[in-house]
């Protein structure tokens, strides 16, 4: 191949595919594939128009991130926990599908065009990352995955017992998801006490943010990697109202007493390292009034989502630190 | 369900095919992003056209005719080097060119054309080259002919031509102009604005049956400036007024049947607001309408 | 450079919010000894990512002078801290005077550099101290440059300290397309300074991934790291007094450059790298007021990029930080 060109871009520049990942089709993926793809919608077009811009503007900051392509910042390290990652797999492994081309349409076709993209990535074994998009993305691509499912889901909203509409409400509500196979952390409200007391007696999993914060990380790691490995497909549905809203303000669930990226990013790196199927994040509105430039909350997302790749394509190794 | 997945690749600039040299073939339209503004003169800003134009030139359920176009991604520029800068745009312009594919440049700002005329220089040896500029302004300063700033670029490319100025055709010009380059602008083809009104009118079709007699290859140029500022904000002040989207077109549109192997569109600062598409969705319209010119260059 | 004016007239124009802390404007040859010169660097040509901090000067010239007019509006003459029952008054001495702004060219980072050198330099060569405001974080360069040309000729044979505030090490050799000379090599380049002392660099809030090369780098040469992280588990202050202490080693004189990213982007989004620190306004402020204490005589703060922040508290927020360093220098006790 004779390539145009023959030195490093600009960082800002060039094709805005997640993290400058590679583009793939369907054909590309292999097994261990981390696959990319964008979610481009929104149920709430009135009253929370927005995240239907999620995929540009998550894109758009994780070029910032691009370093495995880089040849002058090869070998990242993490300042605090000195750990090292090796680039060179990135490039083999993390892929950018593009969007499902979703637009214009409404939620039974949207959901039927969901399920049918994320059921043929999964088709293929590799694990996948989709950029919402609000939480009503969240049912259909779970729809689509085969056999038992188990879920994961940070912030984002609770069903209350005689409603549907949180997508944890849908799932249980179709027997997709069995509540001993659910955990949720941090929600963006509290919970109905009907629906608390009906699922954790079912089995279910309710941590606040406080009590999640007290976890080691090894005991995530093990909590998950039990998870996935009682269910044929373990999901994480990472809502941006996991975090607390003075971190952003980029919601339409704005939430006080959440969780930081000090908590997030060890926590996604250390449930990477189990068998998660899929990652789901949804609830970023990068268009919310007079935040548009800001930003903040699409690097947060991206910030955290590095722990969550490396951990998952396990890149991370150890340093020594020097004691201070 | 046995429905084909519906996914669309990350977008391209009219969601036209990725790819690279290889990819390319005479009566190809070779596409690519400039990332470089930093001797426009004025506001920053232009840098980030391209991807603003692959924003809003894809996914946007629109039927063009991509299946000559290949988009190249960006080129290698570099931003604080202007004579780094200049040779490597010249060397990757002589090298798309090279192919026999035609070549769209989009983004960025005029200062960088002077080094894709080079480029076109380079790849048509023996034949007579010439420059269509479309822009309020006509930039012939030659006080700073040493730098690379913006105000020196048609004076940089008319240097590069055998036959100087009148090889060259300055359209559109607006508002007040150096009287030293205004001067020099007599020996060019020249229609300020209020001569593009009328798109059937003398000054119009004597540059364009003049520069038809004495090119062999056109470097077309566009300039956003030349459109009012209700559609694009521009680096350098401007009063707000000039052609509308419309006018600009019908002006293009009599530039169809020119050899013109080599069209950029500069000066377009985007609104950086997501859904703030606008301008950049209007800028995108006269991208296209650039490419066909280049594609009936190729007929 | 010879031909190359020494500042931008527009800050010698006097009105208010035009000038640091509404003070005097004036040329940096009016200097009065032991008082604070302020040279402008109203550049982001050097930055690679988000745009904006080319308004940053004006920005910290609008907030300061928006502070000092709200104490004046009240009508009193003095102030107390309750926290500490401290009682204060405004310094109606002139210990500052807006030199203007250096002269920015987009086309030469070299005549960029040159400009801002020359007027530090000559700030500090009339034993004032210069307080460089940025533009993109690359600005610290030639404004440590001015300083370190000033300081050969004052105390020659000497060196100083080298304290950077920053959520980023900024010490790459070359950033890509970028080259050698921009907003992610300045702490680099400022290493290479003659009269520097390197084993004496500290920076102070580095968040997330860095390069482990010039992790490397920096440790072997004997600098010193305190990441956000270290800030959060040792104590700002506590972090300040260990980097005060591994910076003045041998030295008597500091040079700091205060980069706004370092604070977490929740509370100071306007500003084009953001990170997601943690470090709170009260962190970095006990930071500040640690190193307040030293014997600072050259000063930059950048990366301001107010249209990122519509809110416009990023503004405010950079001009407090400027308040606490200089806390002893814009008060008196009452």
């Amino acid at each position: 191949m004779s390539a145009l060109r023959t030195a490093p871009l600009p960082r800002m520049a060039g094709d805005l595919t997640f993290m400058r990942a590679k583009r793939a089709t369907l054909d590309d993926l292999r097994a261990d594939s981390l696959a990319v793809i964008g979610i481009p919608f929104e149920r709430d077009t009135i009253a929370a128009s927005g995240c239907r811009f999620g995929p540009r503007a998550l894109r758009e900051t994780s070029v910032y991130f691009g370093w495995h392509v880089n040849a002058q910042f090869s070998h990242p390290v993490d300042i605090d926990a000195r750990k090292q990652i090796s680039t060179s797999s990135i490039h083999d492994r993390l892929v950018d599908l593009g969007d499902v081309a979703i637009a214009g349409h409404l939620p039974p076709a949207a959901n039927t065009m969901i399920q049918s993209a994320i059921g043929e990535i999964h088709a293929c074994g590799a694990s996948t990352i989709i950029l919402g998009g609000d939480d009503s993305i969240v049912a259909p691509a779970a729809t689509a995955c085969e056999g038992s499912l188990g879920l994961l889901q940070f912030g984002g909203t609770l069903p209350s017992v005689d409603k549907e509409d949180a997508p944890l409400g849908q799932l249980l509500a179709s027997k997709r998801l069995r509540p001993s196979n659910a955990v949720v952390v941090a929600p963006a409200q509290n919970p109905d006490t009907n629906f608390a007391d009906e699922f954790e007696n079912a089995g279910g999993r309710l941590l606040t943010a406080r009590k999640f914060r007290r976890l080691p990380a090894a005991k995530l790691t093990g909590l998950a990697r039990n998870l996935g490995n009682s269910v044929d497909t373990l999901l994480l549905h990472f809502d941006i109202s996991v975090f607390s809203a003075a971190l952003h303000g980029m919601t339409q669930t704005p939430r006080f007493g959440g969780l930081t990226i000090r908590d997030m990013q060890p926590a996604l790196t250390a449930i990477g390292q189990a068998p998660v199927a899929g990652l789901i994040v949804t609830g970023l509105n990068p268009t919310k009034n007079g935040l548009s430039v800001v930003k903040t909350g699409q690097r947060l997302i991206v910030t955290a989502l590095l722990g969550y790749i490396y951990g998952r394509l396990g890149l991370l190794s150890s340093l020594q630190r020097e004691d201070i | 369900m046995n429905v084909a997945a519906p996914i669309r690749p990350v977008g391209s600039f009219f969601d036209a095919p990725i790819g690279d040299l290889d990819d390319l073939r005479s009566g190809t339209i070779a596409m690519a992003g400039v990332y470089c503004d930093h001797y426009s003169g004025g506001m920053p800003g232009g840098r980030l056209a391209a991807r603003q134009l692959r924003y809003a030139s894809s996914g946007q359920g629109i039927s063009l005719r991509t299946d000559d176009m290949i988009d190249l991604g960006d080129l290698n520029v570099f931003p604080l080097d202007p004579v780094g800068n200049e040779a490597i745009l010249t060397e990757q312009c002589t090298r798309i060119l090279a192919t026999g594919a035609n070549f769209l440049a989009l983004g960025g700002d005029y200062s960088v054309s002077p080094a894709l005329f080079a480029g076109l220089r380079a790849a048509s040896p023996g034949k007579s080259i010439g420059l269509i500029r479309i822009s309020r302004r006509l930039d012939l300063s030659d006080v700073f002919e040493a730098t690379p700033r913006r105000d020196t670029a048609t004076t940089r490319i008319a240097a590069q031509i055998p036959n100087g100025l009148s090889n060259v055709a300055l359209l559109g010009a607006a508002g007040l102009q150096s009287a030293e380059e205004y001067e020099w602008a007599t020996d060019a083809l020249f229609a300020p604005r209020t001569e593009l009104h009328d798109v059937n009118g003398a000054s119009l079709s004597i540059c364009r049956d003049k520069m038809m007699d004495c090119c062999d290859a056109i470097f077309l140029s566009v300039d956003a400036d030349a459109l009012n500022t209700r559609i694009s904000q521009t680096a350098i002040q401007s009063d707000g007024r000039g052609m509308s989207t419309e006018r600009l077109l019908a002006v293009l549109e009599t530039l169809q049947d020119l050899p013109v192997r080599v069209a950029d569109l500069t000066g377009h600062l985007p609104d950086l607001d997501l859904p703030g598409q606008f301008s950049s969705a209007a800028i995108a319209v006269v991208g296209y309408a650039l490419a066909e010119i280049l594609r009936a260059a190729t007929r | 450079m010879t031909d190359t004016p020494l500042s931008e007239p527009t800050a010698l124009l006097r009105s208010p919010g035009l000038t640091l802390f509404d003070g005097p404007a004036g040329d940096p040859a009016t200097l009065a000894p032991g008082s604070f010169g302020v040279v402008g660097m109203p550049s982001d040509w050097t930055q690679s990512s988000r745009l904006g901090s080319r308004m940053g000067p004006r920005a910290l010239r609008r907030a300061t002078s928006e502070w000092v007019a709200s104490l004046r509006i009240q009508n009193e003459d003095a102030w107390v801290d309750p926290q500490t029952t401290s009682a204060w008054r405004l310094r109606t001495d002139d210990w500052l005077l807006d030199c203007g702004d250096a002269h920015i060219d987009a086309t030469s980072v070299e005549r960029t550099t040159e400009s801002i050198a020359l007027m530090t330099e000559a700030v500090r060569l009339r034993d004032a101290i210069p307080i460089a405001l940025g533009g993109d974080h690359y600005n610290s360069y030639p404004a440590c440059l001015g300083y370190s040309r000033a300081f050969e000729q004052r105390q020659p044979g000497k060196r100083f300290g080298y304290i950077q505030i920053d959520g980023h090490l900024d010490f790459a050799d070359k950033l890509g397309a970028w080259g050698t000379h921009n907003h992610a090599t300045n702490g680099r380049r400022n290493s290479e300074l003659p009269n520097i002392a390197r084993e004496n660099m500290v920076w102070i809030g580095i968040t997330g991934w860095v390069d482990g090369g010039e992790l490397e780098q920096i440790e072997g040469m004997g600098g010193k790291i305190f990441s956000s992280g270290d800030v959060h588990r040792l104590g700002a202050t506590a972090v300040a007094e260990q980097a005060l202490a591994h910076a003045m080693r041998g030295c008597d004189h500091l040079y700091l450059s205060i980069d706004i990213d370092a604070m977490d982007a929740g509370f100071l989004p306007g500003t084009g790298s953001i990170v997601h620190s943690g470090i709170t306004p009260h962190q970095y402020c006990a930071i500040l007021d640690v190193l307040a204490a030293a014997p600072i005589d050259g000063l930059d703060i950048a990366e301001l990029a107010p249209s990122l922040d519509p809110s416009g508290r990023s503004e405010r927020i950079a001009a407090h930080m400027l308040l606490r360093v200089l806390w002893n220098h814009i008060l008196q006790p009452a």
